[in-house]
């Protein structure tokens, strides 16, 4: 049993460690490049290291302190609950979230190993511990009980050793179960992009509720009031003592539904939610109950095996069926390619490949639901907040800064296919080198490309901005497009040079690291954004502040949109040379080598 | 005027030398075997004539055009099926076919008659509407080839164009091969398959190395060894692996 651990073991960590190495074909500038994207993944290690001994510290002070003295426990229960709550979610989350983030791996090699499945799936159980939340766990409470035995009652610190033994075999179930029924779900490509796309909207929509909800000031100050009324109705009396209101009992330590150590009721679920369970194992070993601790353990052990246990039959089943295709769904043979105007044939397939490319990623998708849903909810906000939302005396109404702002942020949604707009293609960038398609002709379509997705994603925003808090001059409304333009003639030709120089492997299908662009590159867009809306919104304000002419704010920053047009040309054949001499240098790292 | 002409062509990878100055004639109207072991330097010969690597050293015409000098000429007279299939996972076959018209000047009543004819050859017309994603190996194949004849092309670059294909489609794409020769047209293609080779190429080179160690046409090479010798024998020859024996590997036996 223990080769085949050795074994799975060391094909993660040479994965790891391959995965850093660059290939021998790559030139100095991609090898600059490369570097500095391993930067992240070598630093967050080194910073793990510390942070896992620093967590053995912490448990073998709190192990230490909990068995001297019961003056911690209240705190240690408040932060074991918080944290535990944390990781709960992080375990059953994270697989889900790294399925959204790329393909499932292939389970075809394993399942061709001379290994029973039982072991390749303990083997999998085992690997959550590498995960970082698991791992902070694991050194946390195996040293809570250390400090503990340390003061020397040997009895509780072995109850806290297999209660964190308890948790942690839970957990890595639990992250086991949720790992293999999202790669079930997501090994059929179609139905996982579904998924992706549901879950994400609903985690952005979800972020942006409580802003939301706040604002609904009626419902706070009903509420206030109610409370008012009753205090009014039973007398002035100090908040911490009040009275007319019979005091809860005292609660049994370890008891659900009544009153904790540490002052909170919990609710009757509580005797059967496993994280807390391992608390009422430390509460009650705290309390040298150690003989009451042995029935939630006893549970806790109960859970550990059950989710392992299901979550090894879910694991077999995939195993059994490592492979799924999405059904090849018949349609026209014949594809409608329009053509796009002002560009000749080769520019305009590029550009509109480009586009239904876009748009059948999930990151498309979002990217084109996302903006306009942020300027509808910042203009709800306004609405019912305006003066929260914007300083007093600006002279530019509300609906046309958020009309800039939604165009502006309908352009940094744009980086995938901007600023790597090259080996984003993948493997497509060969078809594209192979085709009779000049340097000219990709730089222009894919700068026509992106114009589409980005006039379509701003024009909803601005729609949506026009919609929401409309008025004022229709001069300014008119000075949005023209700003955008400006953006847009400075980002597209400086997205193809960045794009040319800071390649980096993506898959536009994937969320996450694996779908963006270089993180130099990023950064480099975010700037090209601001140097191309900065002038235009100074200008603009300029005009309105002194001049109070909304139609010399419209010349002015029409008449910036046509300096930055001048300025992308010598820009467009900077991109066609250095396209012209990184061409191998792309194909290569398109396709990952 | 051969189809393609290489002179002292080369290409290193810093201290690599893939191809070693060779001087490829492949006459005009040829299916042309290029043959070499695994690494012997096929792909990238491809890649350089093809106009995806640039070669370090030498020169090149392709149907009698310097593909360095004016690449996009010399890419409206070839198709080409490389090694890595080279396509849009997510583009359908039918959209895949129309990009590669569009971006060839073809009208859309050509390019319908065009994608119609090659989908219903390589049996894809229930899949046409289907991501290229959630093809198998074998339809990407198949509508990697079928991009690459769409503009009927003077020239076509094969990279192992049999590798992955059933039984029916490879007979269907030899006697395609076979009538696109008769044409007058011109085929480049490397096989690991010598059978498939020797029973469709009337000219063979043969690279290892990085050096091209034979060129001619079947005749001419077995003229110059002992009579009945197959292609696969007269190749062992010439890369020096006839009569070498690996490790005996005797601990199978156990």
């Amino acid at each position: 049993m223990i080769r085949y651990f050795r074994a799975l073991a060391s094909l993660r960590w040479h994965l790891a460690v391959n995965s850093l190495r660059p290939s021998r074909k790559r030139d100095a500038m991609e090898r600059a490049s490369r570097a500095f994207q391993v930067l992240g993944p070598i630093l967050a290690f080194l910073l793990f290291v510390p942070a896992i001994l620093l967590m053995g510290a912490l448990g073998l002070s709190g192990g230490w302190s909990l068995a001297t003295s019961e003056r911690f426990l209240a705190t240690a229960l408040v932060v074991l609950r918080t944290f535990l709550v944390f990781e709960f979610v992080l375990t059953i989350l994270a697989p889900l979230l790294r399925a959204t983030q790329g393909a499932p791996p292939n389970l075809t090699r394993f399942l061709l190993l001379p290994v029973p499945a039982r072991f390749l799936y303990l083997g999998e159980a085992l690997s959550g511990l590498g995960d970082p939340w698991l791992a902070l766990l694991a050194s946390g409470t195996l040293c809570l009980a250390l400090g503990w035995m340390m003061t020397g009652g040997v009895v509780p610190a072995l109850l806290l050793l297999a209660a964190a033994a308890a948790i942690l075999g839970f957990l890595t179930g639990l992250g086991a179960l949720s790992s293999s029924f999202t790669h079930l779900v997501f090994r059929d490509r179609r139905r996982g992009e579904a998924i992706s796309l549901v879950l994400l909207i609903t985690i952005a929509a979800g972020g942006m509720l409580p802003g939301l909800l706040s604002t609904f000031e009626p419902l706070r100050t009903r509420t206030r009031d109610v409370k008012a009324g009753v205090e009014k109705r039973e007398g002035q009396r100090p908040e911490s003592a009040p009275q007319g209101v019979p005091k809860p009992p005292a609660p049994a330590p370890g008891r659900p539904g009544r009153m904790e150590r540490d002052g909170r009721a919990l609710p009757a679920w509580a005797a059967a939610y496993p994280p807390e369970l391992y608390v009422r194992c430390v509460a009650l070993a705290s309390g040298r109950r150690g003989g009451s601790a042995l029935l939630p353990l006893a549970l806790l052990a109960a859970w550990a095996v059950a989710t392992h246990g299901i979550a090894s039959r879910i694991y077999r089943r995939l195993l059994e069926t490592p492979e799924i295709q999405s059904s090849r769904r018949g349609g026209r043979s014949f594809a409608l390619w329009g053509r796009v105007p002002g560009l000749g044939p080769a520019a305009s397939a590029v550009a509109t490949a480009q586009v239904k490319l876009i748009f059948r990623t999930v990151q498309g998708k979002i990217a084109l639901c996302l903006p306009p849903l942020v300027v509808l909810v910042m203009g709800t906000l306004w609405i019912r907040r305006p003066g929260e939302m914007m300083p007093a005396g600006l002279p530019v109404p509300f609906g046309v800064i958020l009309a800039f702002a939604g165009v502006a942020f309908a352009f940094m949604t744009l980086e995938a296919s901007t600023l790597n707009q090259f080996a984003m293609d993948r493997s497509g960038l060969t078809l594209e080198f192979l085709a009779p398609v000049s340097d000219r002709d990709l730089i222009r379509g894919k700068a026509a490309g992106g114009a589409i997705l980005a006039a379509i994603r701003a024009l909803l925003c601005y729609l949506a901005a026009l919609i929401i808090a409309p008025g004022g001059s229709p001069l300014l409304w008119l000075a949005v497009p023209a700003g955008g333009a400006a953006v847009f003639f400075l980002l597209a030709p400086c997205g193809a040079i960045i794009s040319a120089l800071l390649p980096k492997t993506m898959d536009v299908g994937r969320i996450g690291m694996a779908g963006k662009p270089h993180p130099v590159a990023s950064f480099l867009g975010m700037l090209c954004i601001v140097a191309g809306a900065g002038p235009a919104v100074a200008l603009a304000l300029g005009a309105l502040m002194f001049l109070e002419s909304p139609a010399l704010a419209l010349l002015l920053v029409a008449g910036w949109a046509a300096v930055a047009a001048a300025l992308s040309l010598p820009l467009f054949r900077l991109a066609e040379s250095l396209l012209a001499r990184r061409r191998e240098n792309l194909a290569l790292v398109a396709q990952g080598r | 005027m051969p189809a393609i002409e290489t002179l002292r062509l080369k290409r290193t990878f810093g201290d690599l030398v893939a191809v070693d100055e060779i001087n490829l004639a492949v006459p005009t109207g040829s299916l042309y075997g290029f043959l070499g072991p695994n690494g012997a330097g096929k792909s990238t010969t491809i890649k350089c004539l093809t106009g995806l690597l640039r070669p370090t050293a030498g020169t090149m015409k392709i149907l009698g055009i310097d593909p360095v000098a004016d690449p996009v000429a010399v890419k409206r007279r070839v198709g080409v099926v490389p090694e890595d299939l080279a396509l849009f996972d997510r583009l359908t076959g039918a959209e895949t076919l129309a990009f590669i018209g569009q971006v060839h000047g073809l009208d859309r009543k050509t390019i319908r008659h065009r994608s119609d004819e090659l989908l219903d050859l390589m049996d894809l017309r229930m899949a046409a509407g289907a991501l290229v994603a959630d093809y198998s190996h074998g339809m990407r194949k198949k509508i990697s080839l079928a991009v690459a004849l769409l503009p009927a092309p003077h020239l076509l670059f094969l990279d192992e164009p049999f590798e992955g294909i059933d039984a029916i489609a490879s007979r269907q794409i030899k006697d395609l091969l076979h009538s696109f020769v008769k044409r007058g047209r011109t085929i480049f293609l490397t096989s690991h398959i010598l059978e498939i080779v020797e029973r469709l190429s009337d000219h063979v080179g043969v690279i290892h190395k990085g050096k091209l160690v034979a060129q001619g046409s079947l005749e001419s090479l077995r003229s110059g060894t002992e009579a009945g010798k197959t292609l696969e024998e007269i190749f062992l020859d010439l890369v020096g692996a006839a009569g070498t024996e690996g490790p005996a590997l005797e601990w199978l036996a156990g």
